[in-house]
């Protein structure tokens, strides 16, 4: 009697503990409705969603892991783990991007005079003064809408753009599409971008590198509402008397671009240099597409310091034709550091490109 | 039934001794920030500890922050292990079921024992460092501050006193309410054993393991289901504005933990042979 009233308790017990258990397979499996898109419509959704406004919670997750080089820790930090980032975006140039620790924050605030960063660690509001045409990747390039954007906007007509089966999205049905590089020179075998079929807005982008079939960087949406933010939310009053500093160069790159004299060469490798970087001469992008490449030349003591540290990383040494070189290779992302020590240059030359190209750029620097 | 629990959970000396135990390590942090006046930088050693040296009223968050990882759950496992193995270890529960009480009111009286145990430590803990922080370290605006009654959020913007009094008071509820779980799983295991080491020792084990796992890459597939994965979400009430997505989830899922728990200590314990 006792074992049948056992048993029948603890039957109730299991049933209740599958029915617990089956929610999230069950919400995984409820059939999403058809979004499907054509490719090239749903390209032009998305590059002209830049004037959507819309608020929520992103998480990227990346796996590139660049080792920590000296001044660039919070760029690889960014490529190499998980972030989660809020976002209160109003129109390109008046949005906020909160990058959310377990124990602090720090906000990146974009308005009409330029670019506020909080930072809770050190409780410091910095204002950058001036626009910054160069400089290392933060948390607001992670963003999905942005950054698919960013890179829809890399393809060349020569690249193969494909449809991917409709997913569930942070509550939203999200037409997919797949971009697959036709240039051999890019470590990217494909960017898939899903995005919202009405407003375009981008809700999940992957980076796949070549050859592979595992994302090296997700970047999705979980929350997302398609609604103008509170302006007291994309701009909120700081405390009064918070630490407050002006710069004209926030990171490293920029500081590089402003304050180093080094003239880089219009080409490199056969690729010229990019357009859009012709005022900053000492730190520039070459070729276009998926294969683009930068190349910053490394001040003196500081060019040692990095050099080394690769070095310590692990990173392998490269034959060049003159000088010393060592390359750090992820599946994505190649850097090459090159120094010639006789008259003391260090360049550093990263991109999602093959090493020979780099070589052969690298080689053409110091020759 | 009920009253009889709580009484007896109220003379315990073990409550009072564990309760001070609680409240002594935030006590024996803030003399030493008082004397030093070295307080870690912000983003490393116990939250909002680097924010308290010239605002007191925040050290109940910076308090509850420091027994949030290891204390607290250590002595709510203890107390929840302890519910019904307690009594069978001393040779109590054959006694206590000879009373005309079904089982199933006795472990729903054990609960709320529990759970008021919980809510007293978490109160003691508040309490006591808010007493304590603001006879330190006073009631002035924080340093970053000038001539305003704030202190900055996370986010950078500032907050009032009814403000910060508010925040403190929900990250209260929300620690209290993500103890239960622990506390549940202790006494679930409690119906197991006549052992309360043992009871409470398995909930420990399985909260380390949660911990664990909370920051393994490899299990992230399995991480929002973990007992552990929402408790430092509380730092979201001091974000500007507040994000509530991980606080609703954790709440949801201790509230899933305990459901599931007491189920399984009722399925159990109302059939168990009791011997002892």
């Amino acid at each position: 009697m006792v074992r049948g009233e056992a048993r029948r308790r603890w039957l109730l017990v299991t049933a209740l503990v599958a029915a617990l258990c089956s929610i999230p397979f069950a919400i995984a499996a409820f059939p999403v409705a058809g979004a499907d898109v054509d490719p090239q419509r749903l390209r032009g959704l998305i590059l002209g969603s830049a004037e959507r406004p819309y608020q929520g919670l992103a998480e990227s997750t990346g796996s590139l892991g660049i080792p920590d080089l000296p001044g660039l820790d919070d760029a690889t930090g960014l490529l190499g783990g998980t972030s989660r980032m809020r976002v209160w975006y109003d129109a390109p140039e008046n949005w906020r991007v909160a990058l959310v620790t377990a124990t602090g924050e720090r906000d990146f605030l974009r308005s009409k005079t330029g670019l506020a960063i909080w930072d809770y660690e050190s409780e410091q509001l910095t204002k950058i003064q001036g626009a910054q045409t160069v400089r290392l990747p933060n948390a607001a390039d992670l963003m999905p809408p942005d950054l698919g954007r960013r890179l829809l906007r890399l393809s060349t007509p020569a690249d193969r753009l494909t449809g991917l089966d409709t997913r569930r999205i942070a509550g939203r049905s999200a037409a997919g599409l797949r971009v697959t590089p036709a240039d051999s020179a890019t470590t990217i075998g494909s960017v898939d971008i899903w995005a919202d079929p009405e407003t375009g807005v981008p809700l999940e982008v992957r980076i796949v590198p070549r050859g592979g079939s595992r994302a090296v960087l997700t970047t999705r949406l979980l929350d997302v509402r398609f609604a103008r933010p509170a302006a007291s939310a994309v701009a909120p009053r700081f405390a009064p008397g918070v630490r407050t500093s002006e710069v004209d160069t926030f990171d490293l790159l920029a500081r590089l671009a402003s304050r180093t004299t080094e003239r880089m060469p219009a080409s490199l490798a056969g690729r010229p240099a990019l357009d859009s970087t012709p005022s900053i001469a000492s730190v520039r992008a070459y070729s276009g597409g998926y294969s683009s490449f930068v190349v910053a030349p490394l001040p003196g003591r500081y060019g040692r310091r990095v050099f080394e540290a690769a070095r310590t990383a692990g990173a392998g040494s490269l034959a060049v034709s003159r000088g010393e070189a060592l390359a750090l290779q992820t599946s994505v992302l190649t850097a090459v550091l090159v120094r010639e020590e006789a008259i003391g240059r260090t360049f550093l030359l990263a991109g999602p490109v093959r090493p020979d190209l780099l070589r052969t750029a690298a080689n053409e620097l110091i020759s | 039934m009920i009253v009889t629990e709580l009484a007896k959970l109220v003379r315990r000396p073990r409550t009072w001794v564990s309760l001070a135990l609680l409240c002594g390590l935030p006590a024996i942090v803030a003399i030493f920030l008082g004397v030093t006046e070295v307080a870690p930088p912000p983003g490393e050693g116990p939250t909002f500890l680097s924010a308290v040296l010239s605002n007191g009223s925040l050290y109940p968050a910076a308090a509850l922050a420091m027994v949030l990882p290891l204390f607290l759950p250590v002595s709510v496992a203890v107390v929840g292990g302890d519910s019904i193995a307690g009594e069978a270890g001393s040779g109590m529960l054959r006694y206590l079921l000879l009373r005309p009480v079904g089982r199933t009111r006795l472990l729903v009286a054990k609960l709320i024992a529990l759970t008021a145990y919980v809510m007293l430590a978490v109160v003691a803990v508040a309490a006591t460092s808010y007493a304590i922080g603001v006879a330190i370290f006073g009631t002035e605006p924080a340093s970053a501050l000038a001539g305003s009654e704030l202190i900055t959020s996370v986010s950078g913007t500032g907050l009032s006193d009814v403000q910060v009094a508010l925040r403190i008071t929900y990250t209260v509820l929300y620690i209290g309410f993500s103890m239960l779980g622990v506390g549940a799983l202790a006494l679930f295991l409690s119906t197991f054993t006549d052992s309360p080491l043992a009871a409470a020792l398995g909930a420990l084990a399985a909260l380390v393991t949660s911990q664990v796992l909370v920051t393994l890459d490899a299990a992230a597939s399995v991480q929002p289901y973990l007992l552990t994965r929402y408790w430092l979400a509380w730092v979201d009430f001091f974000r500007d504005p507040i994000l509530w997505r991980d606080i609703e989830r954790g709440l949801a899922l201790q509230a899933v933990y305990v459901g599931v728990l007491l189920a399984a200590s009722w399925a159990n314990f109302a059939t168990r042979d009791v011997t002892s």
